[in-house]
């Protein structure tokens, strides 16, 4: 399978490494700057789009993507100044309809170790499925498949805000309760955001979910656990990835009307509104509600 | 120019124009055209598939014949499918799928009358002036015939004319009246365009005088009423075969009447789809004009004929089992003669926005069909379904996909193209002001008012709409709809219960001394044209805030 991977995020080694273990025929281009841009969009019939979410919809425009391409984001979204997910960004900011989104624990210093991995790509499109399954399984790395888009996009980004409250939760020292807490409770607004968007609550507890959450939070080096563990120094960066989406999450609930106290408590510490403990305080504090979850 | 002499003038030029389908011979090679799909398609099915295929028809034809009588020879061949599938006997089981699709064919087809259709699309438009001036004889003398006073007909009317001579179009809709598929027939006529097949409901045809024109206007028959498997996929291949033919051709994508008033959110997506099949095959054919072009046309009118039934039809609980009304205004000649005489007697009445046209797959295209992509630049559609060597890859689950794209498209377009007109918005602001005395109730409670709880200060009527005249206004600058509306809230005010007054029984808006009453239900009707943007509360429609 003939495979481009543009850009330069985290991602893109380990994916080129996997996808060259599996098999496939691949190119790289860092971006339309890049000497190889050209023969790399030429050469493909699927392109992995590396770049981080924050910087897609500024990239696009200048990628050169066609109408022949079918292209895999594998950044996290939403876009924070459209709330458009990453995948409809590439819809709707150049030609390509074919589109689909790559979720799940891949994680670059194990990619790099040699362990197993695991993703999920998903799109609408059962070819585009097919073809970036085939480009990228192999017995390094197991490839699952979803039509649930929204699904996906949405549980890998919320997967990002978990990790980083989860991060923030180990940081304050809190115990293994709190971790399950976090977890739970983040998959129960999960779902209702979800059904509010019309994605498949199966999805949250699948690898763009909870396969996410639970990898990354086990991981010391991920980007979200460590963005979560600097949010109780107060020293959120807004631009990082996990601050970021959870920004993004908080203001789509906002606009679908569903409630997200877990992701708002987090954004508020990332935001100065308040510190970490006064978040934690204010979650115990909600007044307790009869019934399930 | 007396009627004799017009047609003698022109009948000639304009059936040289007629498209191949109007032809006798084409019904013949059509039903041919339809069995080698058939055939086609069947030689992958398994006797058990076949099989199942069958039973489907067999099973849905004898639930129909429980409430509707079958025409003569219909029932015979639904039980010979019966004894085929019986006997297991595959020869059978095919010969009977032949019959049943060259019976369909020959209904879908059999309503075209080229020589009515050429006669009636230029009778129309005379008839419409005459019903406008019958009301008021002055007009004659006075000259005051214009009916583009009572109909306007706007948007994209120049491209439409281009796409026509480069490809095939397919006219899409908005539905609100039964009155719809004639009032297109006048529009494109103004509009200067050519011909268009349509496709009619069968229940059109049950107002006699209606029936005359419906049955001469170049319709081919959709019966709703039957649902097997068999019957949709040679509605699908006829319609294939229409735009492959270079038909141009309106169907309505919201399959039927809009029932609660609203703007079209969710479309049928099985015929809208074929205009992509045609494209594909057309493609692969190496035909000289393969390029086939939607275009989305919104209708809005001040009133609508068959408002009080829709209305009451929408709120009943058994709203879904009466999908194919019978028995509403349409079906009475007389009111809609009626109703004709008085809405065209109006000025700004209805308006028909042709929006801007796009390809099978939803993006916009130029005056020279070429799409183009979001930053405006031409793109080569094709290789969306053609590999690099140009040949068309088929994928059936891919233009399903590409067809939902172009079923948000066209409910984006139809919710921009929205005209918001006086009878909407007084409509809406009545609704308002009527939850506004009744906060606690719902919409089943509100409509169900009795007569003096129905009464609201004019003084809190007056505020919702110039309130949502506001916003409409907004809106429009936003370009997310069109606004017809006066600038005053009085005049606006006067003008929807002038209009409201002109047609319905019940007064949808009756001004009492400091107070007016409103009946729910058509308050409602027509307060709902307006839903969708977020001016009562409800959720903006996704396709409008894209």
């Amino acid at each position: 399978m003939k495979v481009s991977v543009l850009g330069s995020g985290p991602l893109t080694a380990p994916l080129s490494a996997l996808l060259a273990v599996a098999g496939s025929d691949v190119r790289s281009s860092a971006g339309p700057e890049d000497a190889g841009h050209g023969a790399a969009l030429d050469h493909a019939e699927l392109l992995f789009l590396t770049l981080p979410g924050s910087q897609l919809a500024a990239s696009l425009p200048g990628l050169g993507l066609r109408p022949e391409h079918r292209v895999v984001v594998c950044g996290r979204g939403p876009d924070e100044a459209t709330g458009l997910w990453l995948s409809e960004l590439v819809t709707r900011r150049t030609p390509c309809l074919r589109v689909g989104a790559l979720a799940g624990p891949l994680s670059p210093a194990e990619v790099e170790r040699g362990s197993p991995a695991a993703a999920i790509i998903a799109s609408p499109y059962q070819d585009l499925r097919a073809r970036a399954q085939a480009a990228l399984h192999s017995p390094r790395c197991r490839v699952y498949t979803s039509e649930d888009l929204r699904g996906v996009e949405l549980s890998a980004s919320a997967a990002r805000a978990l990790t980083a409250a989860i991060g923030m939760s180990d940081a304050m020292g809190m115990g293994a309760g709190v971790r399950g807490l976090l977890l739970s409770r983040g998959l129960a607004e999960l779902r209702r955001l979800g059904k509010a968007l019309g994605a498949n609550p199966d999805t949250f507890v699948g690898l763009a979910g909870v396969g996410e959450v639970v990898a990354a939070s086990a991981a010391a080096e991920d980007s979200a656990y460590l963005a979560g563990r600097a949010l109780l120094r107060g020293e959120a960066d807004p631009h990082d990835e996990a601050i970021a989406v959870t920004a993004a999450l908080v203001k789509l609930s906002a606009r679908v009307k569903v409630d997200l106290p877990l992701l708002e408590a987090v954004h508020e510490v990332a935001t100065g509104r308040h510190t970490a403990k006064e978040a934690l305080k204010g979650l115990m504090e909600r007044a307790a509600k009869l019934g399930g979850e | 120019m007396g009627f004799g002499l017009w047609r003698r003038a022109r009948y000639p030029r304009l059936m040289s124009s007629l498209p191949a389908i109007y032809n006798a011979p084409f019904a013949h090679e059509q039903t041919e055209k339809l069995l080698t799909r058939s055939r086609a398609r069947r030689v992958a099915l398994s006797d058990q598939a076949l099989s199942e295929l069958l039973s489907d028809t067999v099973y849905q034809e004898r639930r129909r014949y429980e409430t509707d009588r079958p025409e003569p020879g219909e029932a015979e061949r639904v039980e010979r499918a019966a004894a085929a599938i019986a006997h297991d006997d595959r020869a059978a089981m095919e010969r009977s799928l032949d019959e049943l699709i060259a019976a369909y064919t020959e209904e879908i087809h059999n309503r075209f009358s080229p020589r009515a259709y050429a006669a009636a699309t230029r009778v129309l438009p005379h008839a419409l002036t005459r019903l406008v001036t019958a009301t008021d004889p002055l007009r004659l003398i006075t000259g005051d015939l214009d009916p583009d006073r009572r109909i306007v007909v706007q948007g994209q009317i120049d491209m439409v004319k281009a796409l026509c001579e480069r490809g095939t179009v397919i006219l899409a809709p908005t539905h609100l009246s039964n009155l719809d598929s004639p009032l297109i027939g006048y529009c494109l006529y103004r509009a200067g365009l050519p011909p268009f097949a349509y496709g009619a409901g069968l229940n059109l045809f049950t107002n006699p005088v209606m029936a005359f024109w419906m049955s001469r206007l170049g319709a081919y028959t959709i019966d709703r009423r039957k649902n097997g498997l068999i019957y949709k996929e040679t509605l699908k291949d006829y319609s294939v075969e229409l735009f492959r033919g270079g038909v141009h051709s309106l169907f309505f994508p919201g399959g039927t009447r809009s029932r609660s008033g609203m703007v079209e959110k969710s479309l049928k997506k099985g015929l809208l789809g074929t205009g992509l099949q045609a494209w594909q095959e057309n493609l692969r054919d190496g035909r000289p004009k393969p390029d086939v072009f939607v275009v989305p046309m919104t209708l809005s009118t001040s009133l609508v004929l068959e408002a009080e039934t829709l209305i009451s039809d929408a709120l009943a609980a058994e709203g879904k089992s009466r999908y194919i009304i019978v028995d509403d205004e349409f079906s009475d000649a007389g009111t809609v003669f009626s109703f004709l005489r008085r809405v065209l007697n109006l000025d700004s009445a209805i308006y028909a926005t042709f929006s801007q046209p796009m390809d099978v797959l939803g993006n916009p295209v130029n005056a020279q069909g070429e799409s183009l992509g979001p930053d405006g630049a031409v793109i080569d559609r094709r290789r969306y379904v053609c590999d690099a060597s140009g040949a068309v890859e088929w994928d059936e689950q891919r233009d399903r996909v590409y067809t939902e794209r172009l079923a948000r498209a066209l409910v984006r377009a139809f919710h921009r193209d929205n005209v918001a007109l006086p009878t909407h918005l007084a409509a809406m602001a009545a609704w308002r002001a009527l939850k506004r005395r009744h906060p606690r109730l719902d919409t089943w409670r509100l409509v169900r008012l009795g007569r003096d709880e129905r009464v609201v200060p004019k003084a809190s009527l007056m505020e919702e709409i110039t309130a949502l005249r506001e916003r409409v206004g907004q809106l429009a600058v936003a370009g997310q709809i069109r606004a017809a509306l006066p600038e005053d809230a009085d005049e606006l005010l006067q003008s929807a219960i002038v209009r409201f007054d002109s047609y319905h029984t019940r007064r949808t808006i009756e001004p009492l001394e400091q107070d007016v009453r409103i009946d729910p239900e058509l308050a409602l009707y027509y307060r709902n044209r307006l839903v969708g943007y977020g001016l009562d509360g409800d959720a903006v429609a996704a396709e409008v805030s894209a």
